[in-house]
């Protein structure tokens, strides 16, 4: 494929000989490169500088030591030999298939547009630490003059890790979906407006395996922006208010070091939260083929369904609400932990990933590319 | 295809030889091989091979109408139709990308789309126009598409980027945005993603669409070198006499139906060319040609065309002098592809070059 002999040569500048290439490349891969030159029949793979492994396969795995003998002989395994391919087999490892999830969370947290959403997240608690800084600077408590905050938010000024807390309360009923329903909303529709879907496809990525690599790069997603939440709050916190010892909402004390646990472990919990809202995205996703009509779709639902949790009347629908039991993670900071809801919230986010992520496979696997 | 059965022996393979012993054996049985290899193949099924084919869209549309497409190994074959007539809508279905409606399609001996996961490896498939993600660089396409594919070998992913960057001429531009890229770039840099594991198959969906003439010459003799490694093309271009150029076999579709297929010279063979005299006397012409039997004449400004007849033209020639028509050229133009074509789908063709 790669070879050049009959070349009149229109690429001059560009790719003379294949050969060359192996030279040119800067990448340290050990190439089978010293062979080409040599002018024998080269073999398309070799040159191109594939694996040698599955570059010529058939032949040697049967002579091993009786050299060149077996040359033009029958081949070790009868059907391989008379494929005309160029490359005959590829042995994938297994591992391979993990490259694509590599390389999709490579490319999700390198873009310009996730750096943002990041940023924003990020920003969130030290808006919330310098307005609890300054409000308090005067002598009174959060609490008093403020009247009602996001949760825990009189606590900041006695310890500094409440704002854990409290960023992660802020930012979860809208912040934190908002930014998992962009990113789940793009994942699919995104590549299919770019045109890039059909590319990814006849890879081939393979279909569930694309849907599975978009789900866990947005899963990844979830736990680095709640902890992106987490760790800005925690850097202000302990930045503009003293740390220590800190009261449960039991009223009992525990050290700083349990409280730190517990702090990662909302985090964790917050992050689970988000699992339903990125499933429900990526089901959005696979509806359409416009990214921004899907992300908005998705923001929208998140909103409604935070309104209609809002109303009395639906009081019997409301357990089912992906949002409902989000706030429950406080529940984390009572001692001894408090863990019906915790656990309902957990089931009901595991319930919407199964429900949702199963409609989007089926719907995806099934559906016509033509974009 | 036998090839992709050949998947067994590999792991033992891989496993023990030891790598230089074993290039050299390869090297050597390879030639050996090829040419029974070949021959197999031809004698056996078409490297793309569909029967009764049919795509009907959501909407009632009937984009593809039982259509019977076979692509004989080795050929590069060109695919050819006016837009909207169903072409883009086959490819999709042999990549797999569209469920058919009804019909078989098989690509490489396997059931597309099936066996997508066995086949497209072997396929390199450029669809509708380059589609890359602006905010990566050139490469960082590539190393994306490369490792969408779970075949693709991460450790020689850098030297095959590199290499299919050279092959199109791309190296230079390689670390630029690709939002920054021209029309051209991208359309070069969706062939690298083509090229980036030796194919069996090459779908190439209008791949000179964008590109200057340069390029385009650049293009045509990649195909041809491609080709002569034993890769088959398949081609779809508005460019019929680029199609004539490079294509040993073609295949005209119109309104979703396959008009015909074979080879390229017995298509253009199948249109009779056309007599063309070169008088100014175009009057006297035409009337001396009517006598003599000649039909579907047309005067033009500098001579008289007319449907080619069977007997011998020097009679004719000789009728016109003597009725004292002065004849400054006399001879049959062949017939071209673009001829064949209008003929066949008796309307007229987006010819864009």
């Amino acid at each position: 494929m790669s070879r050049a002999e009959g070349r009149p040569n229109q690429y001059a500048q560009p790719a003379p000989e294949p050969k060359q290439a192996p030279a040119l490349d800067p990448s340290p891969a050990p190439k089978p490169e010293p062979e080409p030159p040599t002018g024998r029949e080269p073999h398309p793979a070799s040159v191109t500088g594939r694996d040698p492994h599955p570059a010529d396969p058939p032949t040697l795995h049967r002579a091993p030591v009786p050299v060149p003998v077996s040359a033009p002989v029958p081949a070790p395994v009868p059907v391989p030999v008379s494929a005309p391919v160029p490359a005959p087999v590829r042995v994938p490892s297994p591992m391979w298939t993990l490259g694509l999830f590599r390389d999709e969370l490579v490319t999700t947290f390198r873009r310009w547009r996730t750096i943002a959403l990041l940023g924003v997240l990020a920003a969130v608690p030290i808006l919330i630490g310098v307005a609890v800084k300054v409000e308090t600077s005067g002598g009174s408590s959060a609490g008093g003059g403020g009247g009602e905050g996001p949760a825990f938010i009189a606590q900041i000024t006695n310890n500094g890790l409440f704002l854990v807390f409290t960023g992660l309360a802020a930012t979860l009923p809208f912040f934190l979906p908002m930014a998992i329903g962009v990113i789940a909303g793009d994942a699919i529709a995104g590549e299919a407006n770019a045109g890039t879907l059909r590319y990814l496809l006849v890879a081939p990525a393979g279909r569930t395996r694309l849907l599975l690599t978009k789900y866990a790069t947005t899963m990844t997603f979830c736990l680095v922006a709640t902890l992106v939440v987490a760790v800005s709050a925690f850097a202000v916190g302990a930045l503009l208010f003293p740390l220590g010892e800190l009261t449960t909402i039991s009223g009992t004390r525990i050290t700083f070091a349990e409280g730190l646990g517990r702090a990662l472990l909302i985090a964790l919990v917050v992050a689970a939260s988000l699992t339903g809202v990125a499933a429900l995205g990526l089901f959005v996703s696979t509806l359409t083929n416009s990214g921004i009509a899907a992300m908005a779709t998705t923001v929208g639902l998140l909103i409604t369904v935070q309104i209609l949790d809002q109303i009395p009347q639906l009081h019997a629908l409301q357990p089912y609400f992906f949002s409902h039991y989000w706030l429950s993670f406080a529940d984390l900071m009572r001692d001894p932990v408090y863990w019906d809801e915790l656990v309902r919230n957990l089931e009901l986010q595991a319930l919407y990933a199964a429900v949702f992520g199963t409609a989007a496979w089926a719907r995806f696997t099934t559906k016509d590319i033509t974009a | 295809m036998e090839e992709l059965s050949a998947d067994e022996p590999d792991p033992a393979q891989d496993a023990g030889v030891p790598v230089p012993t074993g290039r050299t054996g390869g090297a050597r049985t390879e030639p050996a091989r090829a040419p029974g290899s070949a021959s197999a193949a031809s004698a056996e099924d078409a490297v793309i091979a569909t029967r009764a084919l049919t795509k009907r869209y959501r909407g009632g549309q009937l984009a593809v109408d039982g259509l019977d497409l076979t692509v004989p190994a080795g050929s590069v074959f060109g695919f050819l139709g006016p837009n909207g007539s169903g072409k883009t809508t086959t490819i999709r279905m042999l990549m797999g990308l569209i469920e058919p409606t009804s019909g078989t399609a098989s690509v490489l001996g396997r059931p597309m789309p099936r066996s997508a996961r066995t086949v497209l490896p072997h396929v390199g498939a450029l669809i509708e126009g380059p589609a890359l993600y602006g905010f990566l660089s050139g490469r960082d396409n590539l190393l994306r598409y490369d490792a969408a594919d779970p075949t693709a070998d991460p450790r020689t992913r850098r030297t095959r980027v590199e290499t299919a960057l050279e092959r199109v001429g791309l190296s230079a531009a390689a670390g630029k945005k690709a939002r920054a890229y021209s029309l051209g770039m991208k359309q070069r840099l969706g062939l690298a993603a083509a090229l980036l594991q030796p194919r069996r198959l090459l779908v190439l969906d209008e791949p000179t669409n964008g590109l200057d003439p340069q390029g385009m010459r650049e293009i045509r003799s990649l195909v041809r070198e491609l080709a002569s490694d034993g890769t088959t093309v398949f081609l779809s271009s508005h460019l019929l006499d680029e199609i004539e150029q490079v294509c040993t076999h073609a295949a005209v579709m119109a309104q979703g139906r396959l008009v015909v297929q074979g080879p390229v010279a017995d298509l253009a063979a199948g249109a009779r060319g056309r007599l063309v005299v070169n008088t100014p006397d175009t009057g006297d012409a035409a009337r001396i040609l009517k006598e003599q039997g000649v039909t579907d004449l047309v005067v033009t400004d500098t001579g008289v065309s007319a449907e080619a007849p069977e007997r011998e033209l020097a009679e004719l020639n000789t009728a016109l002098v003597m009725a004292g028509v002065r004849v400054r050229g006399f001879g049959v133009e062949r017939a071209s592809l673009e001829d064949a074509f209008v003929a066949l789908t008796g309307e007229g063709f987006d010819v864009a070059g």
